[in-house]
């Protein structure tokens, strides 16, 4: 059941257009992650559903209904902002118990409920402590609490855990997940954090300059990127990307950057008789790439020498110059104990191999 | 001490001695007996101690009494006046982006521009025509042209220093815009508010050129002190200057405890 529909949402401040032709269906109990670079929209896009900014044109529906003309107390929606924006005059019990005191409810169901909200967050002990006297995240549980206990129709968050540290971000993270599966709530979540969206999301939208770029579970937006932008954002380090000229020798179609060249995999072949293109990009992910020792049977195999190293903790990364002045990334495990200036044969398998169009588009 | 903390202090010292040194003689005056006053080489200290001239002004009765009340009800009808205008005018103004925000702030100090003298006597004899001249009303209207650009200005850098995500939070948690407005904004912004308030005030009290214009048989506290002071009664003038005085002071004094800058600690970011 569709929940939540963005139909054709524009947005422009001035002459500047920062959401464009916006759509998006969002099934109910799903929580849903808007992921894009800084700027590229999200905390607009969230502001819009929330009713604190009017789209330049489009629809917003909630179950169904037109509520795009609603002012925000309308909508029955709760959000936490990015910076926590907590009242600081007011202690946390009164933080949480705000949104219930507009609603008017009764003393006693307010207090059962801040008290329930304030268990399941762990801050029960802090409900008489004033936001200044807060660590950053008893805040981020301040704002949350005040979120939830209001039952909205619909979560909204914004970056709330970026600003904390690496840590305790970790920490939230996991409270967020077992939330959301006590709760199942409809959530839209924004980040620019590829692994929080990853971890947390049920559906992941990836935004670029106000478009969306793809809409895929984590498993699909990871293994099946629709295009070079998503295939280049998500992933740590991130996929190897080469831009390769197509050269057709004798029903043959062969991939080259100087002396560095390469068959095209049967896949790719098959698209590439029935279209004509003169440049392809080549996208494998560093983890893809494993030692050949001869013995594997890769489909296709790299040799070079590893020209710098960097060490990540359990996993190692290099990169490995390869014939016509190509480099790539790979990672390996640190056990290994490779070495600078090292020659070494990569292999990988063409499964692993992702193509796309010149403009960007997956090919195969 | 270290010899730069010893050389501020000894700076800020100089700085607080001459401002309060024209003040000091003000106040010593007003208590002094004549003959300390009236000599070759008068001294720094008062000598022979008298609240003589404070009991003949307050003995004046009416003559004193009025223009104190007239004083006080013009600058607190100004005040009141120019938070009412000023409030919604700043807020609007600071939800424009910062450049527009800096223009409108400009066109609003033009108004400023003007040397008072100029227009005080257009605006006398507008007010003689539509039968504002002489009453209260008349003066705080004519007091609201120098308070507005002042409070506007002080209230648009106070609203466009409020967190917009609070008051956004308020919005999401039930409020409408006005209502946000009214219990979070506001209510957070109150040591703007009271410094704007207290600006208000002191530029109505101690107004002096549209007071005399405007006013004929009512004089305020500032008129009459010059009365005395072009009469050469330097007793009663400076007495008069300390009890236009005393009013700042306390309210200076009183109010600061609202004037704290960690108002607002806590409230966003970790
Ligand atoms: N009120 C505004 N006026 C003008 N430009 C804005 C306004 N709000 C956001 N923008 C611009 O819109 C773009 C997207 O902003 P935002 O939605 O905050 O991005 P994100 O949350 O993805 O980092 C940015 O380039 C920002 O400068
Ligand atoms: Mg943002």
């Amino acid at each position: 059941m569709v929940y939540l529909r963005l139909e054709n949402i524009n947005k422009s401040f001035g002459s500047k257009q920062v959401i464009r032709d916006f759509n998006l269906e969002i099934e109910k109990e799903k929580f849903c992650v808007f992921l894009g670079p800084s700027g590229c929209g999200k905390s607009t896009l969230l502001n819009i559903i929330a009713g604190l900014e009017q789209p330049s044109s489009g629809k917003i529906y909630l179950r169904g209904k037109d509520i795009t003309s609603f002012a925000p107390h309308k909508r029955d929606m709760a959000m936490v902002f990015q910076d926590y924006a907590l009242y600081p005059h007011l202690t946390v019990f009164e933080n949480i118990a705000f949104g219930l005191r507009v609603k008017a409810l009764k003393e006693d169901e307010i207090h059962r409920k801040v008290k329930e909200v304030s268990r399941i967050l762990n801050i029960e002990d802090k409900l008489g402590n004033y936001p200044r006297s807060l660590s950053g995240g008893e805040r981020q549980r301040a704002a949350t609490g005040r979120a939830i206990v209001r039952e909205p129709n619909l979560f909204l968050f914004d970056e709330p855990l970026s600003n904390l540290d690496a840590r305790l971000r970790l920490e939230l993270r996991k409270e967020f997940l077992q939330l959301q599966q006590r709760l199942r709530k409809t959530s839209l979540y924004v980040t620019h954090d590829q692994i929080e969206a990853l971890s947390l999301g049920d559906v992941i939208a990836v935004l670029k300059e106000g478009k969306i770029q793809q809409v895929s579970t984590p498993y699909d937006l990871y293994n099946q990127p629709r295009n070079l932008f998503v295939a280049g954002f998500i992933g740590t380090p991130p996929m190897n990307i080469l831009e390769l000229v197509v050269k057709n020798e004798d029903g043959e179609f062969v991939l080259s950057k100087g002396n560095f060249s390469l068959k095209a995999p049967p896949k790719l072949a098959d698209k590439l008789r029935k279209s004509k293109h003169e440049i392809i990009f080549l996208g494998i992910r560093p983890s893809a790439l494993f030692f050949d020792n001869g013995k594997n049977e890769s489909d296709y195999v790299f040799e070079g020498g590893i020209r710098l190293l960097e060490m990540l903790g359990e996993d190692m990364l290099a990169y490995i110059a390869l014939e016509g002045g190509v480099e790539i990334r790979a990672v390996f495990s640190q056990k290994r104990r490779e070495q600078k200036g090292r020659r070494v044969r990569l292999g990988v398998s063409g499964e692993d191999m992702y193509f796309f169009e010149k403009n960007g588009r997956r090919l195969c | 001490m270290s010899r730069a903390k010893l050389g501020a202090w000894i700076i800020s010292i100089v700085f607080v001695v001459l401002l309060l040194f024209p003040l000091y003689i003000m106040f010593k005056i007003s208590v002094s007996a004549p003959h300390d006053v009236f000599r070759e080489s008068p001294p720094y200290f008062i000598e022979n101690f008298t609240w003589q001239h404070f009991r003949n002004v307050l003995a004046s009765g009416e003559a004193f009494y009025a223009p104190l009340s007239k004083s006080f009800i013009t600058a607190i009808a100004a005040t009141f006046l120019s938070l009412l205008i000023a409030v919604p005018a700043a807020y609007g103004i600071s939800r424009f982006d910062v450049k527009l925000r800096y223009i409108l702030i400009l066109i609003i100090f033009m108004s400023r521009m003007v040397p008072e003298v100029s227009i005080a006597l257009p605006i006398s004899i507008t007010f003689i025509r539509m039968g504002l001249f002489d009453t209260t009303l008349g003066l705080v209207l004519a007091h609201l042209i120098r308070i507005l650009p002042v409070s506007c200005f002080i209230l648009v850098s106070v609203f466009g220093e409020f967190p917009l995500s609070l008051e956004r939070q308020a919005r999401i948690d039930g409020y409408s815009r006005i209502g946000a407005i009214r219990k979070v904004v506001l209510p957070l912004s109150l040591t703007g508010l009271v410094v704007a308030g207290l600006f208000s005030f002191i530029l109505s009290w101690d107004e002096f050129i549209y007071a005399s214009y405007l006013t004929l048989a009512e004089p305020t506290m500032p008129i009459k002190m010059y009365y005395y002071i072009s009469r050469g009664n330097i007793f009663s003038s400076a007495t008069y200057a300390v009890i236009i005085t005393i009013p700042v002071l306390i309210i200076t004094f009183s109010l600061q405890r609202y004037i704290k800058p960690e108002y607002l600690s806590g409230s966003v970011k970790g």
